[in-house]
Parts: C-alpha cells; sequence; structure tokens
C-alpha cells in the first residue's frame, strides 16, 4: 500500500532541522562560491560582500539548525575538540585559498587604506575570521554543560602544535630563503602589503598543520578503536 | 604507527560489574569526555595517575585492579 503525504506533512518534513541544515549547508557553498567568485571581476557587484553575507546567514542558520535536532550517534563518536579541529581546518584552508586568490591585490606598492581593492580583499579574509570564531563558539556552547576538553584532548593539542610550530618555522624559513636569494629586479616588483600578506600566510600555514594534525590524530585514534 | 601502550586496563569489565554503567556515566563520574572513555577501553590512550585514582574511585576499586603495567619487552 502506498502511503501518501498530506501537504501538512510534506512541509512539516520539509522544513525539519535535518533538512533546514542541509539547505544552510547548501546556502553557506553557494556563499563561498559568490566570496571566491569575486576574482573574476565580470560583474560590476560587491560579490565578496554579498558571498561573505550568505556565508554567515547561513551559519547563523545552520548552527540555529544544529541546536534543534537531537545529538546523532556519529556526532556523539566525535569529541567536541575533534569537531574545532575539522571546524578549524575547513576555515583556515578556506582562508589560505582566500590569501592566495586576493594576492594580486596586494602588488601594488602602496598602503591597504590608499589601495581599494586590498581593502576589499582584507575586509572579505577577516569577514572569513570572524565567521570561523562565531561557528567555533557556538559550537562550543551546543556542548554546554558537558567536559569539552580533557587531559587526552591536551595532549593532542600539544602534538598538533608541535607540528604547527615546526611548519610555521619552516614557511618563515621558505620567504626568509625567497626574499635572501631573489634577483633584484624581483625583488623591487615585491610590495610591503604582499610581503605582509606572505607573512599572514605563514602564520595561516602554522594553524593550518596544527588543525590538520590534531583532526588526524583523533581520527586516527577513533579508526583504531572502531578497528579493536 | 604507534607503539603498543604498556598500561592495559580493565575498565569495560568493571564498567558492566557495576550494573553495565555507561561510558558517558563513567565520563561524566571523571571529568573527562566519552571519547577519552572509549580511547581507553580500547588501549588507545595511557591516562595520567589522577585520571586513573579518578576512574577507580568511580568504579570503587583499586587502582591495580583496573590498570595493569606490562614492560616493554
Amino acid at each position: 500500500m502506498t502511503y501518501i503525504m498530506s501537504g501538512k506533512e510534506y512541509i512539516m518534513t520539509l522544513l525539519s532541522p535535518r533538512n533546514q541544515l542541509i539547505a544552510s549547508l547548501c546556502l553557506a557553498g553557494a556563499g563561498l562560491v559568490l566570496f571566491f567568485g569575486n576574482s573574476y571581476r565580470s560583474w560590476e557587484m560587491p560579490l565578496d560582500w554579498m558571498g561573505t553575507v550568505v556565508f554567515v546567514a547561513a551559519v547563523w542558520f545552520f548552527v540555529d539548525a544544529l541546536h534543534r535536532i537531537p545529538h546523532s550517534q556519529a556526532e556523539l563518536a566525535i569529541a567536541p575538540q575533534e569537531w574545532q579541529a575539522w571546524v578549524g581546518l575547513a576555515f583556515c584552508s578556506a582562508c589560505l585559498v582566500a590569501i592566495w586568490i586576493y594576492l594580486p591585490a596586494f602588488a601594488a606598492p602602496v598602503s591597504i587604506r590608499e589601495n581599494p581593492e586590498a581593502g576589499a580583499a582584507g575586509r572579505s579574509i577577516g569577514m572569513l575570521f570572524v565567521a570561523w570564531a562565531v561557528l567555533a563558539y557556538v559550537l562550543n556552547q551546543r556542548w554546554a554543560g558537558t567536559v569539552i576538553s580533557d587531559e587526552r584532548d591536551r595532549d593532542i593539542e600539544k602534538r598538533a602544535s608541535t607540528w604547527g610550530r615546526a611548519a610555521t618555522a619552516g614557511a618563515v624559513i621558505c620567504i626568509a630563503v625567497l626574499l635572501g636569494f631573489s634577483p633584484t629586479d624581483r625583488l623591487q616588483t615585491l610590495s610591503y602589503p604582499w610581503l605582509a600578506q606572505m607573512l599572514m600566510s605563514t602564520l595561516l600555514v602554522g594553524v593550518w598543520v596544527d588543525n590538520a594534525g590534531a583532526a588526524l590524530l583523533y581520527w586516527r585514534d577513533r579508526r583504531q578503536v572502531d578497528l579493536h | 604507527m604507534a607503539a603498543p601502550l604498556t598500561i592495559t586496563n580493565q575498565i569495560r569489565r568493571f564498567r558492566f560489574n557495576r550494573g553495565e554503567m555507561t561510558q558517558q556515566a563513567l565520563a561524566d563520574a571523571c571529568g573527562v569526555t566519552r571519547q577519552t572513555i572509549i580511547a581507553l577501553e580500547a588501549s588507545r590512550y595511557a591516562p595520567s595517575l589522577e585520571l586513573g585514582f579518578r576512574i577507580a574511585h568511580a568504579l570503587e576499586v583499586s587502582l591495580e585492579e583496573i590498570f595493569q603495567w606490562q614492560a616493554p619487552t
């Protein structure tokens, strides 16, 4: 016998927290596409700003929907700090891609204040950091009242931080070698804002490796437990 | 691949002896996450001495009954 849903049931299914979660994720993806699509600049529209606003709004709705659905078994299998590591990894990757895409905007040898293109790029990258901080805060709120981090999390964080520091040091050495051994005519094309972006990216590389290392260690532990 | 831990434990056995105490209940009693209890039971993590005492206290047994140390060969 085929069961046919009534109109009300159909709407309620569409508006269920789980479907809202999926819709907000799609919206966040659309926001990121707009954000990164700005580099083509074929439209006279502030696509990066629109993308950021759509992304932040989607993240907000995502968290709202997340609060209304009970913790699933899959979610409970992952430690709160592991969620934070994966979120950090995703945002860090987005920030690194954004810095890489917007790097040409910082090539002009003028202050960022006097370079509207670089200013817009900087604000967009800054918005990604704000969205990351907001999501990290809200995720912690989801686990409010429970233990969010313990000695095992600190142990993993310590190991991942060691890798992060090594990556930062490696990135700084790369920049030092780049600046020290590049031909003079090439060095003259590098502006101070461009170098500032490169320094920012070295910090981000360290944070990216930190988050990736933590996520990897948590994932490895979970995988070993599943095999056990 | 990580080296095998030299500390093993009987947490799962004592948890079931305590009326099938859940991992979450033990985690709450010890002030850790459930994932840490899961990792401990699978011998994926060696706890600190303080956490060891907390677990023993929560399960009302002695430390030696729960944790065993095997000298590396």
